[in-house]
């Protein structure tokens, strides 16, 4: 059955009548005494069931009894309805999920795609039989079929499939950022020549895919810690049932065995057993809608764990480049004369810095025309550390390093001002990179480069600090440039002149003592330090070397999103929190239901709080509440309680009283309530 | 009741200082740090413990794993078993025979065995008659203090390794707690019992003639030494039948007070030990407060129904006269309620006859007993106290959305494994018993009232057994084969797989980093987690045993109104 109907060509809408009808069939399928035993709660609820049902068939077989088939019969329907449910709730967050996989799946499927032999001849193969390090030719239209890296051709790619955002990227090779194409995108003009990197099946879209799919391999390690705890509880409350008839046959009070099977059903844990599976699904759903793919299961609940939080300064934090902020005149000359100067300077400069240089000229009123500026430029080498021209006037201007440009003019016995160590000095201390700018001997000005620092990073970094989160920026800056952009973004720490090994070993040192790391960064020398962390966010503009190494990859490249990982991350963790808390709150009141049922002395009568109107009807009004409970629980593990940043004690006081002392509450008049129906119709 | 106020008042000023002087010399004596100063005292002991160290070929400073920590203690607990059961078989061939000459059975030899190794020393024989002077005062307090002393090592293992990261040695632990826990506080003990009127000889009886011309014995012995350890053990046997209701071991009134302030002081040190370790003694308090206040509740209330006494006699008699049956008239109602409020909490040993106090004091007891935190037997209980800690901070943590730590170190998989075993030993060793008990032994009579208090009875001595106290409601004429062997059998299995699980949890959290403080860690100090932990250890005791505490004594209860 399609779960998601196509909108238009290569947009896809979820269908949630059929996601209804696939789940309502699913849970059906998962009856299967097979499946079910996966879960131990559900395959003690399963066993009951099929108990249940001989009782339905023979009522006298464990002995003579006073309930109507009729009864049983009824309570095997709540029994059946109860493990209905939870497959219900499982089905539904498993088939959502898939469905949204499935539509990216769609344009990632099985496509004839063009391979290039080494003779250079092309054969036409389907996707499935690509193999790493093949090379396919893809075309104008094509879908690119698997992840890959850019070997040659420039193309530009719409990415909205996966991305959501519409606007084209330029893929070409050689760089790090651009050259990475990722599968069920699609090329909209030119051709690629792309070099398969993933192993078939091993795509992020597949790994992403086979998450919500395989619900038993992916288990999270706290789900399995509540899951042990479920058991043992499980099993300790199988020992009271066990040990009940023979204590109440040595007494010689009788006692039903439908009433203990009752009794068994409403100990256990079924809220929280049902739901468990679900909420997991639904926390990586969640994860997914924001565009970000999890690569292990364990990544979501990690985030919550956070303490620490290494950045890349590049591109992360600031802007990729440095830009131009201010032109600084020294000596007799005018403000004018060093814009124009520099304008001219960085004509033929093609590097982002050069192009800021012009763009604030501009700001200032210089506009030049191209037939002002004839002349032989001279590009930037390291050797020299300076780019410039040489005009057909005869002027020449140079632009570089301050003591390139001082060593330059100096040697052609030129003249520097005063004052121009001093105004250098001050705009490192700043935290810039100051450029010289001379003209034919003199140095008429200076520019002041500068780390633009991303709008509203501040608030953002001011958030994580909130949620108790220590960040720190690596750089491969001095201290001084990292120290200002430290102070600009708002970030805690910093570490100047880090090379890549510097990196890990910090993650390694600060693991050791107990910490769980997160690290966000693009590049391939960002690479061992992201497979070092705990969590390792790579960007989705960043290599492919960076975005294996990592177990999230945000295809946004927005590395503020580490905010919502780590708050989905929590909500996930507390919702199971939540509803396990509900689940054991909710065991009291249903003792107090049942137990008069059992203990029919009339010296226990005391016991009897809530005086229901007879056992059998005690015994069913607690059971159908046990079984609804379920589906009335199912929007909160799907959607998740809210989680916001507050105090600890606070978070966890309005828990216990919501799902604590309302797990105590909401039996009470569920059961009451029931019974006030039930009672009647017996 | 202004006397049981004020004698729980005096008895709480006295022992909560105490515990505390003690409890930072737990800490500072057991903290195997290398390197440290060690102080004058500390230098003092290692004198006496190098020799035995150096005889036995034991390196202190080496640490073990859970496995090897765990098989030295088992081990060294068999190795002793095995002398002792020699002793015992052959008692009648060794000398220091006494006035006994009785040959034991084997499932009697083994009950006593593994009820004194297992430290709950529940008594199915009669001292006096049983055992010759050899078994009675060597035989036992040995294993009185290897079995206490093995507790104290277990609570501190998995508390050093929970805390401080590292198991410790096994032992070093053993023989230091005897040398310097159990050996100076029990002289201390003996000496002030001794002055107080208990005697202290070994000669075996002091004959006399009585007025009527009848030559007769009193049987003597070494009882103010056997007494202190007795108390400060936690172990509860004592060399007469009617333990501390004999007027040799419990001769007045404030020899009654300090036995009881004895019982309390080590499990509550050990408590400030682990606010020591942690560097945090708020935690110590709170959850000192939550233990104190259910142990004060439950003094007061029996205190009450003991001094309201009997409904049915007062309103034969139209008096009111205090429950005096199976009380000392020397040791009052309200020393004998708070005595017999507090053996199920801490210790075996008894001053009065718990079959005839108000129902309530079995309600409670089989409630302390299933639970094992409310001070508990000598180590353990704080093992048991920090496991109801772990799983206090695992819901905590779940509900904040972290993963759950337990003093800075993550709960995961393997920890709720072993605790979740600390947890279901008790009820499956007592149900498992209390299901073959009433299948193959039920009480014949045909009165209801009988029915339900054989199975309170039954309930009592399998979960004393399985809680390693060894306080029983008697009655049960229970020094028979299947009750000499099924309890040997619980007791066995109780105390040496809750010291497994206990030391494998210390040791799988030593291996663990400690996280630092953050903002968003929630502290484990405050009155929220106080009340947070008391429910949590009340609600995982009650879900499992309501439905038996309701069949046994809350009828019994009923029944009296």
């Amino acid at each position: 059955m399609a779960l998601i109907t196509e909108q238009k060509k290569g947009i896809f809408k979820i269908d949630f009548s059929s996601i209804v009808q696939k789940s309502l069939i699913d849970s059906i399928k998962l009856l299967n005494p097979f499946a079910v035993c996966k879960n131990p709660i559900l395959f003690v609820i399963e066993c009951c069931l099929i108990l249940m049902i001989i009782l339905s068939i023979k009522p006298n077989i464990f002995g003579e009894t006073a309930l109507t088939k009729e009864i049983n019969i009824a309570i095997s329907l709540i029994l059946l309805l109860t493990i209905l449910f939870s497959n219900l709730a499982e089905s539904l967050a498993r088939n959502y999920t898939k469905a949204q996989a499935d539509s990216l799946r769609i344009v990632h499927g099985d496509i004839e795609v063009k391979r290039v032999l080494e003779n250079g001849l092309i054969e036409y193969v389907f996707t499935s039989q690509l193999n790493k390090n093949d090379i396919i030719k893809v075309q104008e239209g094509d879908f690119i079929p698997i992840d890959g890296e850019v070997i040659e051709g420039v193309a530009s790619v719409d990415e909205s499939a996966i991305t959501g955002e519409s606007s084209t990227v330029l893929k070409e090779p050689g760089t790090d950022i651009s050259s990475s194409v990722t599968g069920g995108t699609r090329i909209l003009t030119d051709w690629l020549l792309i070099k398969i990197t993933s192993e078939q099946g091993k795509t992020y879209l597949d790994q992403m895919i086979s998450i919500a799919e395989d619900v038993e391999r992916h288990k999270t390690p706290n789900e399995i810690s509540l899951n042990t705890l479920l058991i043992a509880s499980t099993i300790s409350f199988l020992l009271v049932v066990i040990t009940i008839p023979v204590v109440m046959n040595y007494l010689s009070i009788k006692v039903e065995t439908t009433f203990l099977i009752a009794l068994l059903i409403c100990l256990i844990p079924t809220t929280i057993g049902g739901l468990i599976t679900p909420i997991r699904i639904s926390g990586f759903d969640r994860i997914n809608k924001l565009n970000i793919l999890a690569m292990s299961e364990k990544s979501l609940e990690i985030a919550g764990d956070l303490n620490m939080l290494y950045l890349d300064k590049t591109g992360t934090i600031t802007f990729g480049n440095r830009m131009a902020t201010e032109f600084i005149p020294l000596g007799t000359h005018s403000l004018n004369d060093v814009a124009k100067a520099a304008y001219i300077c960085s004509y033929y400069d093609q590097t982002p810095e050069g192009k800021s240089i012009i763009a604030l000229a501009r700001r200032y009123g210089i506009e030049l025309d191209i037939k002002e500026i004839k002349g032989i430029p001279h590009e930037f080498t390291a050797h020299t550390r300076m780019s410039g021209i040489d005009l057909e006037n005869g002027d020449i201007l140079r632009k570089g390093a301050s003591d390139a440009i001082k060593k330059y003019v100096l040697n052609k016995g030129g003249k520097v001002w005063q004052n121009t160590d001093q105004l250098v000095e001050n705009i490192a201390i700043q935290g810039g990179t100051p450029l010289l700018i001379s003209k034919n001997n003199e140095v008429i000005g200076l520019i002041h480069l500068k780390d633009i620092v991303k709008a509203s990073i501040k608030d953002r970094f001011k958030e994580l600090r909130n949620l108790g989160i220590k960040t720190i920026m690596c750089t491969g800056d001095n201290n001084l440039t990292a120290k200002v952009i430290t102070r600009e973004a708002g970030i805690d720490e910093y570490i100047a002149q880090a090379k890549p090994q510097d990196k890990i070993a910090l993650i390694r040192d600060n693991q050791s003592k107990g910490m769980m790391v997160a690290m966000i960064g693009d590049g391939t020398n960002d690479a061992p330090a992201l497979a070092q962390a705990d969590i390792g966010l790579a960007m989705n503009t960043g290599t492919v070397a960076a975005k294996e190494a990592s177990n999230l990859i945000d295809l946004d490249s927005n590395p503020t999103k580490i905010i919502d990982i780590i708050k989905i991350g929590r909500q996930l963790l507390a919702t199971r929190g939540a509803l396990t808390t509900f689940s054991i709150t909710n065991d009291i009141s249903k003792y107090i239901a049942i137990l008069p049922s059992i203990f029919t002395l009339k010296e226990l009568n005391i016991l009897n709080i809530m005086h229901l109107q007879s056992s059998t009807s005690a015994v069913l009004s607690a059971l159908t509440f046990n079984a609804i409970i379920i589906p009335l629980m199912t929007p909160i593990a799907l959607n998740g309680i809210s989680v916001k940043d507050q105090e600890p004690g606070v978070i966890l006081l309005r828990n216990i009283v919501i799902f604590g002392l309302g797990g105590l509450i909401l039996p009470f008049i569920g059961i009451k309530a029931i019974d006030f129906v039930l009672g009647r119709l017996l | 009741m202004l006397e049981a106020f004020l004698f729980i008042i005096l008895l709480l000023t006295i022992t909560l200082p105490v515990s505390y002087l003690i409890g930072k010399y737990i800490s500072i004596h057991f903290d195997n740090e290398k390197n440290k100063r060690l102080s004058k005292i500390e230098l003092f002991f290692e004198k006496i413990e190098q020799p035995i160290f150096k005889v036995c070929n034991i390196d202190p400073d080496k640490q073990m794993s859970g496995k090897e920590y765990f098989l030295s203690l088992f081990l060294s607990n068999m190795v002793i078993s095995g002398i002792a059961f020699l002793c015992l078989y052959f008692q009648n061939v060794l000398p220091f025979k006494g006035n006994v000459n009785y040959q034991l059975e084997l499932p009697l030899i083994l009950h006593i065995l593994s009820s004194l190794i297992t430290n709950t020393c529940q008594t199915h024989h009669i001292p006096e008659l049983h055992l010759t002077h050899l078994s009675n005062y060597f035989i036992m307090p040995l294993l009185m203090f290897y079995s206490s002393a093995s507790g104290i090592a277990t609570g501190l293992a998995a508390m050093r390794g929970a805390v401080l990261s590292k198991l410790g040695n096994a032992y070093a632990d053993v023989i230091k707690s005897m040398t310097r826990i159990l050996m100076p506080f029990s002289l201390i003990t003996s000496i002030i019992f001794a002055g107080l009127g208990m005697p202290n000889t070994f000669k075996p009886s002091i004959e006399y003639t009585s007025l009527e011309n009848v030559k007769q014995k009193i049987i003597t012995g070494p009882i103010a030494a056997f007494e202190a350890i007795k108390l400060f053990g936690e172990n509860g046997l004592s060399c007469f039948n009617s333990n501390s209701a004999h007027p040799f071991e419990n001769p007045t009134y404030l020899t009654n007070f300090l036995e009881l302030v004895c019982i309390l002081i080590v499990p509550i040190a050990l408590i400030f030990t682990l606010g020591f370790w942690l560097k945090n003694l708020k935690q110590s308090i709170i959850i000192l407060c939550v233990l104190i206040s259910v142990l004060v509740f439950e003094f007061t209330t029996v205190s009450y129904f003991e001094l309201k006494g009997n409904p049915f006699i007062n309103k034969i008699t139209e008096q009111s006269s205090p429950n005096w049956i199976g009380k000392e008239t020397r040791l009052g109602i309200v020393g004998s309620s708070i005595f017999g409020a507090a053996v199920s909490n801490v210790s075996g040993s008894s001053n009065s006859s718990l079959d005839s106090f108000y129902p309530l004091v079995n309600l409670f007891g089989l409630f302390n007993l299933s639970n094992q935190s409310i001070f508990g037997v000598q180590g353990f209980g704080l093992v048991f106290t920090i496991n109801f800690i772990l799983y206090t901070a695992f819901f905590i943590g779940l509900m904040l959305g972290k993963t759950p730590e337990l003093f800075g170190k993550k709960i995961e998989k393997n920890e709720i494994i072993l605790s979740s075993i600390l947890l279901l030993l008790n009820p499956a060793l007592v149900f498992i018993g209390i299901i073959t008990t009433l299948i193959l032994y039920p009480d014949n009579s045909n009165n209801f009232y009988n029915h339900v208090h054989y199975f309170t009875r039954i309930f009592y001595e399998f979960a004393s057994g399985a809680a390693s106290n060894g306080s029983g409601l008697e009655g049960l004429s229970d020094n028979n084969t299947y009750w000499n062997l099924s309890l040997a059998i619980v007791m066995f299995i109780a105390r040496y797989g809750a010291m497994a699980a206990m030391i494998f949890l210390g040791y799988s959290f030593a291996n663990k980093s400690s996280l630092p403080l953050t903002v968003i860690t929630f502290r484990t100090d405050t009155i929220l987690f106080g009340f947070i932990f008391l429910f949590m250890s009340f609600i995982s005791t009650i879900l499992i045993y309501i439905p038996f505490l309701a069949l046994g004594p809350l009828i019994e209860i009923l029944m009296y109104r």
